[in-house]
């Protein structure tokens, strides 16, 4: 299937081949074959995952398959060389910082929404 | 202007316009170097979402209000145009394409959106909504904000389609004011798939992206109308450059023969005297 990742300020790629995408949705990872049936959907912060190889970082907007094309529109999205793991590192320690201390529910929920971002992108460094 | 201090100080005021000219027609076109790329890129998301859009409303036609054809019967018209004068005719035509529309249909509510086409607006039309001084800083915010505007007013049912009049703009010398109409969303025009599996489920999936749609194509046509004044600006003070430089040049050419008559009548003045003096000493 031929795979696209666009995004407001950029084209990430545009009609990839490939036999197998896993698709972070927003309720959860969708593995999609080319003989899936069309979908819509709406993403989620995770990890676009290429035959296992090629990975970009998504974070929000939609996604579509339909006649063995898949179009990712995300709000943002990066090719791994493009975050810092130092960053990230240091995101996920200031979301742990706020879980620990804060009982203001807003702060919580953008405390641990942060924590889940910087974690699931800081599997992007692991060998 | 009898005079030569008059001449020269009439030729420095124009040469000090000229510098302010030439100011602005630089920072426009730094300006304009800037969105008019950010437009440009964002031109193939957009394209997606919306066809992403108009195949859902193939798909499931009664999945969304917003999806059902209405008569038009009750319009709201949102009007861009700038903050700012001093763009050549920019907002003038923007103001000349609202008052067409405003006679074409009857009861039309009225949105403006920058200070010159609230101006231009209020005097001939009852103006519901303004949102002014938003392009020195422009940002998604001031998106959101009209998005919720006529999300709101379509929803209470004071209007059945929305029309967004905004300057169009395709290259530095081509730009023109053009009324879109956005919702409702019309269908997809082709084939295309009548059954989907949507993730989570049909009702985010719609709603999250006609908000989305909405509020980006608002933010690309701020983006849009932006990139056309900056261009529109930049004309205009390349124009008022060159006037002045050619004022500068009557002025200096007028003075030069004020002075030479000057110095002709002068001469003419010692001669006549030597001569009177020679004729007295014989």
């Amino acid at each position: 299937m031929k795979v696209s990742l666009i995004t407001p300020e950029r084209r990430i790629f545009t009609d990839r081949e490939a036999e197998e995408v896993q698709v972070p949705s927003r309720d959860g990872y969708l593995g999609i074959l080319p003989d899936h049936f069309p979908l819509m959907g709406t993403l989620g912060v995770g990890i676009l995952e290429l035959d296992g190889k090629d990975k970009y970082a998504v974070e929000g907007g939609f996604f579509q398959f339909e006649r063995g094309e898949l179009i990712v529109l995300a709000k943002l999205a990066w090719r791994p060389e493009e975050l810092k793991k130092k960053e990230l590192k240091k995101e996920r320690e200031k979301a742990l910082e706020v879980l620990r201390t804060s009982s203001n529910p807003e702060e919580v929920e953008r405390a641990s929404y942060q924590f889940t971002r910087a974690s699931v992108f800081l599997t992007l460094f692991k060998a | 202007m009898r005079n030569l201090q008059e001449f020269r100080r009439r030729i420095r005021a124009v040469k000090d316009l000229i510098q302010v000219t030439k100011a602005m027609k630089t920072v426009s076109a730094a300006r304009l170097r800037r969105t008019q790329n950010k437009v440009i890129n964002y031109k193939p998301y957009a394209g997606k979402i919306k066809t992403m859009l108009s195949e859902l409303a193939y798909a499931i036609p009664d999945a969304h209000p917003l999806f059902a054809p209405t008569g038009e019967k009750a319009p709201l018209l949102v009007a861009i145009a700038a903050d700012k004068g001093l763009c050549g005719p920019f907002n003038y035509n923007v103001i000349r394409r609202a008052q067409e529309f405003l006679k074409e249909r009857e009861g039309v509510r009225l949105m403006t959106v920058g200070r010159k086409a609230f101006e231009g607006l209020r005097r001939i039309y009852r103006v519901e909504r303004n949102l002014s001084g938003i392009f020195q800083k422009l940002n998604f915010s001031h998106a959101k904000e009209i998005t919720e505007f006529l999300l709101s007013g379509y929803y209470k049912g004071e209007w059945d389609s929305v029309f967004v009049l905004y300057t169009q703009f395709f290259s530095v010398g081509r730009y023109y004011p053009t009324v879109e109409r956005f919702v409702p969303i019309p269908p997809f025009e082709g084939e295309a798939p009548r059954e989907f599996i949507y993730e989570p489920n049909l009702k985010d999936v719609v709603e999250g992206l006609i908000q989305h749609y909405i509020e980006l194509e608002i933010w690309r046509i701020l983006l849009e109308s932006s990139t056309a004044e900056h261009a529109a600006r930049m004309i205009a003070m390349d124009q008022a450059t060159r006037n002045a430089q050619e004022m500068v040049r009557t002025l200096t050419l007028q003075m030069n023969k004020l002075r030479q008559e000057k110095i002709t009548k002068e001469l003419l003045d010692i001669v006549t005297a030597i001569e009177a003096m020679k004729k007295s000493q014989l």
